[in-house]
């Protein structure tokens, strides 16, 4: 079968059985062995932070399991990656790292994907002084060096998780913004959005019903690595002391390591990055990948 | 690292062996052979500002300006508890009466070092009246001193009798006075100098000391000894004074001081033979020095270097604030002392130290005049079982209805493991301990204001002198001084505002006991531990002995020359 007779197939079957952008994104992914790994880390990921959450898996995580700095051995799972100064699980606090990052990931994504649309929409959108206005705010924010801006948030608002939350949530947005608005000028004098405005579509239709569908694979995909930078900030929020406290979390077990590489315990540094690496690698693999999927000027290739 | 050094060292031998070579063909005849002779080398640990004794403030500067200046008084080099001699003054001060007038004798014969500035450029002989110039120099506002408070607000005149007399008349009796003349910022300055240099004057040192500027620049300061210095010879009378008791100090004939801020540096060219001694042994490098064991590492003794440590004059401790309702007066003296007997140091000089720090019993370290080491403080023991019992007796078994307690500290990583480990204790006797970091700014500007409930913090004695840590309690020295856990006992402070003036003595130790004891038992403070001073010397430093307020401890090192040699001391430089 020549590469024209496949085209011609592959047009026949999508001439018999129309597909949505999604469905159709979806089968394109399939195929890809990567991205469907990445996508089984992450859920694995969840399933472990959503058991850890429910007190299912690794409680409680401050327990004494064994001598202090222990070194990761087979004996028992709790010790499989060792235990910190405490004699506590690194594997316990590995897992509770996770539902950290994880929450703070989906949480900070939740806040910042809402709030970049709608700024985006609206500057896109409306043009003139709406649009000056909207990208005069984001410039001048995005401007303060970002950690610099997380370091004050949380200083402002006190230290702890929820802090961590607001601060990466109204500071991760940005780059969404720019993104949604440059689309909406593409499409706002496209056929469609004229022909739904001279059928009586308001604005609010216009920009939430009509152009927002067409511009959302833009946020799926901003999603998911919006989701990884959030883990990373807060590893780093949390190295630094800023971010979660008396809770276990990467950032904090990293911190920890510092002390503890001189003597020869490596085990909780390499528990904490290794933890860290797979789930970030995952979620731009499949950041990618969903890009190649929904991306109609790849759609060829 | 081993690795890294092994190879270092080969390059070294490479060089040598390439030099040996090269000399007689004449190729190194542009590069003179390198013979260091008597020569300390130092690695200073910041820049230094100034060697002007009027600004030198930080810890540095003042090791600079103690290489050439010196004052009425300074510490005995190896006596301990710490004591002070006569250093420019001929012997102790006669001290009036009321505690008031301190009338001082100059050392005769004492000369400036040898400088433009004097009449031929041959030093001028030191006279009573010189101190009367360098010590209104550090209270001239003009001059904007950093040192300006040992004597601002205490001292009401300073008179030169005759040349060889001075009296001090103070504005009220003090008894830690002794303690601020022997500070490198009490030395004596010459007029002559000051006025000639002018802004200069700040590198362009001219004193009486044992060492003599040879050049100056940012990373490197180098001293000769001062060939006019007087007859000064090595403590004689005090055990562990060795083969050079009573021999003419400086030993060494030069002195370079190389500014080196980065630890990893400071330590590999310790290592590798460039320094004499290291100061301040990186936290990361501990572990490769000090074994588990608590016994220096198989590869220092290998290659003889010293480890020493002494306890440094401080200590650590959770302060209470004893406003807070949740905690402090005494309607909460039993969770206080409750809380104390739960909280077992033993662990944290095991993980945090490696051994290198002590249990605190009290506020008074070792080496300090007053220390007590018979002395048990009670809410110290680790005593779970009667904690508990405190507990419950007042009604709170397994510490039911006490409310959530927030510990605050800095938020460096081993404060935090420090305050989880306080977590962990506490959590045994079923206090909760919600714990909070900040930087140290941040939890000093909380702590002046009073808002923290505890937190862990340390005191470093400013002068060997225990009123300097009984002052920490004094009420009126509450937040924002420095009685930071604003401990208020009415019978306490009576005490101390008759112990304070006093010399140190039967009488003053009597007063300090019963403070002591009123202290204790109310339980302001959970004492942490003393903890260690340590460096490294190689085995050719010799008479290096730890010493919390000497800085210029060069004057009494000597350097094993010949062996140093032979050991390739020589590497580097």
């Amino acid at each position: 079968m020549n590469g024209e007779e496949q085209e011609i197939l592959l047009k026949e079957e999508a001439s018999f059985a129309p597909k949505s952008l999604w469905l159709d994104a979806w089968r394109r992914m399939r195929r890809d062995r990567l991205a469907v790994a990445s996508l089984v880390v992450i859920a694995l990921y969840t399933l472990l932070a959503l058991a850890a959450k429910l007190g299912f898996i690794a409680t409680p995580w401050d327990a004494e399991v064994g001598t202090a700095y222990a070194a990761p051995s087979l004996a028992s799972l709790k010790t499989i990656f060792g235990t910190d100064i405490f004699g506590r699980s690194v594997l316990h606090k590995v897992i509770h790292g996770t539902r950290i990052a994880m929450s703070v990931g989906l949480v900070t994504s939740l806040i910042a994907i809402p709030i970049g649309v709608t700024l985006g929409a609206l500057a896109g959108y409306f043009g003139g002084l709406v649009d000056e206005a909207i990208v005069w705010f984001y410039t001048t924010l995005s401007s303060i060096p970002s950690i610099m801006l997380l370091v004050a948030f949380t200083y402002v608002l006190g230290k702890g998780i929820f802090s961590v939350y607001i601060a990466l949530g109204v500071t991760g947005w940005i780059g969404l913004a720019r993104l949604i608005r440059g689309e909406f000028i593409k499409h706002k004098h496209r056929e469609y959005v004229i022909a739904a405005e001279s059928i009586g579509a308001g604005h609010v239709k216009r920009i939430f019903r009509h152009i927002l569908p067409n511009v959302s694979h833009i946020v799926i995909i901003n999603f998911s690595l919006q989701f990884q930078t959030a883990i990373k900030s807060e590893v780093i929020l949390s190295y630094l002391g800023l971010g979660v406290q008396g809770q276990p979390s990467w950032g904090v077990m990293i911190d920890d390591s510092k002390l503890e590489l001189a003597r020869g315990v490596w085990w909780q540094l390499s528990a904490a990055t290794l933890a860290m690496f797979f789930v970030v690698l995952a979620f731009n693999i499949f950041g990618d990948a969903l890009r190649d999927a929904l991306d109609p000027k790849l759609k060829k290739g | 690292m081993l690795f890294k050094m092994a190879k270092a060292r080969k390059a070294g031998v490479f060089f040598l062996a390439a030099a040996i070579l090269a000399a007689p063909v004449g190729v190194a005849g542009c590069k003179k052979k390198r013979v260091l002779g008597n020569t300390l080398r130092v690695a200073l640990r910041q820049k230094v500002r100034t060697i002007d004794p009027a600004h030198g403030g930080d810890y540095y500067s003042n090791v600079e300006v103690a290489r050439a200046y010196e004052g009425l008084l300074r510490y005995n080099y190896l006596k301990r508890p710490y004591e002070i001699e006569p250093a420019l003054a001929e012997s102790m001060p006669e001290i009036s009466k009321d505690g008031r007038v301190y009338t001082f004798r100059i050392k005769k014969g004492v000369r400036f070092q040898n400088d433009g500035c004097f009449p031929n450029a041959i030093g001028r002989e030191l006279a009573a009246s010189d101190f009367v110039y360098s010590f209104n120099r550090l209270l001239d506002p003009k001059e904007a001193s950093e040192n300006k408070w040992l004597f601002d607000g205490k001292v009401k005149e300073v008179k030169a009798v005759d040349a060889q007399t001075l009296t001090i008349r103070l504005t009220r009796p003090n008894a830690v006075f002794l303690h601020l003349l022997t500070m490198p910022g009490a030395s004596v300055v010459a007029r002559e100098a000051v006025e000639t240099y002018g802004k200069d004057f700040a590198y362009h040192p001219v004193g009486t000391g044992a060492f003599q500027l040879d050049r100056f620049s940012p990373n490197q300061i180098v001293w000769i000894k001062n060939p006019s210095f007087r007859v000064e010879r090595f403590p004689a009378d005090v055990s562990g004074a060795g083969e050079d008791a009573g021999k003419p100090i400086p030993f060494a004939e030069k002195v370079i001081d190389d500014v080196i801020v980065e630890d990893q540096p400071a330590w590999l060219n310790f290592m590798q033979g460039n320094h004499d001694y290291l100061m301040k042994l990186p936290k990361d490098n501990v572990a490769a020095v000090w074994g588990a064991d608590h016994k220096p590492t198989k590869e220092l003794r290998d290659r003889r270097i010293d480890l020493l440590a002494a306890p440094a004059a401080d200590f650590t401790y959770v302060a209470f604030n004893m406003e807070d309702p949740a905690v402090g007066g005494a309607k909460n003296r039993y969770l206080r002392q409750a809380m104390s007997l739960a909280y077992d140091e033993a662990p944290t000089i095991e993980k945090f130290y490696l051994g290198l720090a002590a249990r605190a019993e009290f506020l008074v370290p070792p080496g300090i005049p007053g220390y007590d080491p018979s002395f048990k403080n009670p809410f110290r023991a680790y005593d779970l079982t009667k904690a508990r019992a405190i507990l419950e007796r007042n009604g709170h078994p397994e510490g039911r209805g006490i409310p959530e307690i927030t510990y605050e500290t800095l938020s460096d990583s081993t404060q935090r493991q420090i305050a989880e480990y306080f977590q962990r204790s506490m959590a045994q006797l079923g206090v909760k301990i919600k714990i909070s970091v900040a930087t140290w700014p941040e939890l000093l500007s909380r702590i002046r204001k009073k808002q923290p409930q505890m937190f862990g913090i340390s005191w470093l004695y400013d002068y060997p002198d225990a009123e300097n840590g009984y002052q920490l309690l004094y009420g009126r020295n509450e937040s924002p001084g420095p009685n930071e856990a604003n401990y208020k006992n009415a019978r306490y402070d009576a005490l101390y505002e008759k112990a304070a003036p006093m010399k140190d003595g039967p009488e003053r130790r009597k007063l300090f006991a019963k403070m002591r004891e009123l202290a204790v038992e109310d339980v302001p403070w959970i004492f942490g531990l003393h903890r260690m001073e340590t460096r490294l010397t190689h085995h050719w430093t010799r008479n290096y002995k730890i010493h919390a307020f000497e800085h210029n401890v060069e004057k009494y090192l000597r350097v094993d020359v010949a062996w140093r040699d032979a050991e390739g001391g020589l590497a580097g430089r």
